[in-house]
């Protein structure tokens, strides 16, 4: 790859539309159409972008409106406007205090929600750190999950090492003024993990080795190695020590 | 053989390893996605697996762990091609193939002063499968072909090599790994295996 300090910057600051193409940084503060791909150093959308192609970019940060059609590789995203991707998301770390939606899979490391995403596809990553709502179409599989639930949220199965579902011990005033997404709760089908704990939770199988299970769960099968803790305000329909 | 599948529990309880374990080697790309077979049975969805090939990967992640970070047994097992070259003495001596092999490959007027490692891979193939009697010299031959003209394609794509005969004639395939195939009552599959495990012993034979 060429020197990308060498490369040109791009500023968007009207109404634009451009072919895509490599450069150093771009800056989008008006509307931009981009119809081609987009490699870059480093992106900032604070107004409205829409691309039809591939964005690579080391970093990009998303205050505006985003619609990409195509993946986004980058190794740091934060969106704190709306963002949809259509396609695959990658990247080490991401962070989301708005809203977004991938309709395709997410590789990362570090994923810290604080807004509201919806993802398609599967999850995957080290550590997930969820303060707002979640909705995972395909399976998550991460090595420490931690989730406060403000809202409904969901997934359709879990696996990992550590997971942690719980209910936020005082409703923020934010998720409870505007009075969307329901009443704080998980749903899945399927958890499995080393260590477990879970409150809120709607699930059909839990399978590990130390599990608890808190206050508003409902679960049809609990199967674990090791020990098993159960809240008296938790339905559980069998449990079997394997 | 894609009838030979063992559960997820079953594993588990099998090898001793942890729901938390299994997953993390799936995120560092040490067990393919595609081994994570779904299937319905009476509880539900359940996870499958290729019975010989997930024993045989956990047993090597699980002795080779303590000498090497989970990274660089990924790159053991990743079907990619790293860059290796050496001569046709080097290979002899480091007792990667044998001379039987190095002497088809020269009447098949493929020989080349020095060898990368997608070659050296196709004559260690050769040579395993020689030395094991599964095939004959003859094809041997086909073999050099079917390799040196197609194997590239699957770069960084798992595949399998697959023989079959018919009535005496013998054809090798190389297909995508998983693909499902059927053919007339005529022909025999002899043999059927996945190009993985022959990279992740040449591996690490050269590592």
């Amino acid at each position: 790859m060429e020197e990308r300090n060498k490369r040109n910057d791009l500023n968007v600051a009207g109404i634009s539309q451009t072919a895509g193409g490599n450069f150093h940084r771009v800056s989008i503060d008006g509307m931009a159409k981009v119809n081609g791909n987009l490699d870059c150093t480093s992106m900032e959308v604070n107004g409205t972008l829409k691309m039809h192609g591939a964005l690579t970019s080391e970093s990009a940060a998303i205050n505006g409106m985003c619609t990409l059609n195509g993946p986004l590789t980058s190794s740091r995203v934060r969106v704190d406007g709306m963002t949809t991707i259509n396609g695959n998301l990658h990247s080490p770390e991401l962070e989301v205090n708005g809203k977004c939606t991938v309709r395709g899979r997410v590789d990362g490391e570090r994923i810290d929600i604080g807004g509201v995403i919806d993802i398609e596809g599967d999850v995957q990553c080290e550590t997930l750190n969820v303060q707002g709502n979640i909705k995972i179409s395909g399976f998550l599989n991460a090595g420490t999950v931690e989730i406060r639930l403000h809202t409904s949220s969901s997934a359709k199965e879990i696996g990992g090492e550590r997971i942690d579902i719980r209910r936020k011990e005082q409703q923020n005033g934010f998720w409870k003024s505007i009075g969307l997404g329901g009443t704080p709760s998980f749903k899945t089908s399927l958890i499995e993990g080393d260590e477990i704990v879970l409150e809120d939770t709607e699930a059909d199988i839990v399978r590990g080795s130390n599990i608890h299970i808190g206050r508003g769960c409902n679960i049809r099968l609990v199967e674990y190695s090791g020990e098993l803790e159960v809240d008296q305000d938790a339905k559980v329909g069998s449990s079997q020590r394997i | 053989m894609t009838d030979d599948l063992i559960s997820k529990k079953e594993l588990l309880d099998l090898t001793g390893i942890s729901y938390g374990q299994l997953y993390r080697w799936k995120r560092k790309n040490l067990i393919p996605e595609e081994w994570f077979i779904r299937k319905s049975s009476y509880t539900g969805q359940e996870t499958f697996f290729p019975k010989q090939q997930i024993l045989l990967r956990i047993d090597k992640i699980l002795n080779m762990k303590d000498g090497l970070s989970l990274d660089e047994l990924a790159d053991v097992f990743s079907p990619t091609l790293g860059e290796v070259e050496m001569s046709e003495q080097q290979l002899l001596e480091r007792n990667i193939v044998s001379q039987i092999s190095l002497d088809l490959l020269k009447e098949a007027g493929r020989e080349q002063p020095l060898y990368a490692l997608e070659q050296i891979m196709m004559l260690y193939v050769l040579d395993e499968l020689l030395m094991s009697g599964d095939i004959t010299r003859q094809e041997g031959a086909l073999l050099i072909d079917v390799m040196s003209e197609h194997y590239y394609r699957f770069t960084g794509r798992p595949s399998e090599l697959v023989l079959i005969r018919k009535m005496g004639v013998p054809s090798f395939m190389l297909v995508t790994a998983g693909t499902e195939f059927y053919f007339d009552n005529g022909v025999k599959v002899v043999l059927r295996q996945p190009m993985g495990t022959f990279m992740e012993e040449l591996k690490l034979k050269l590592g």
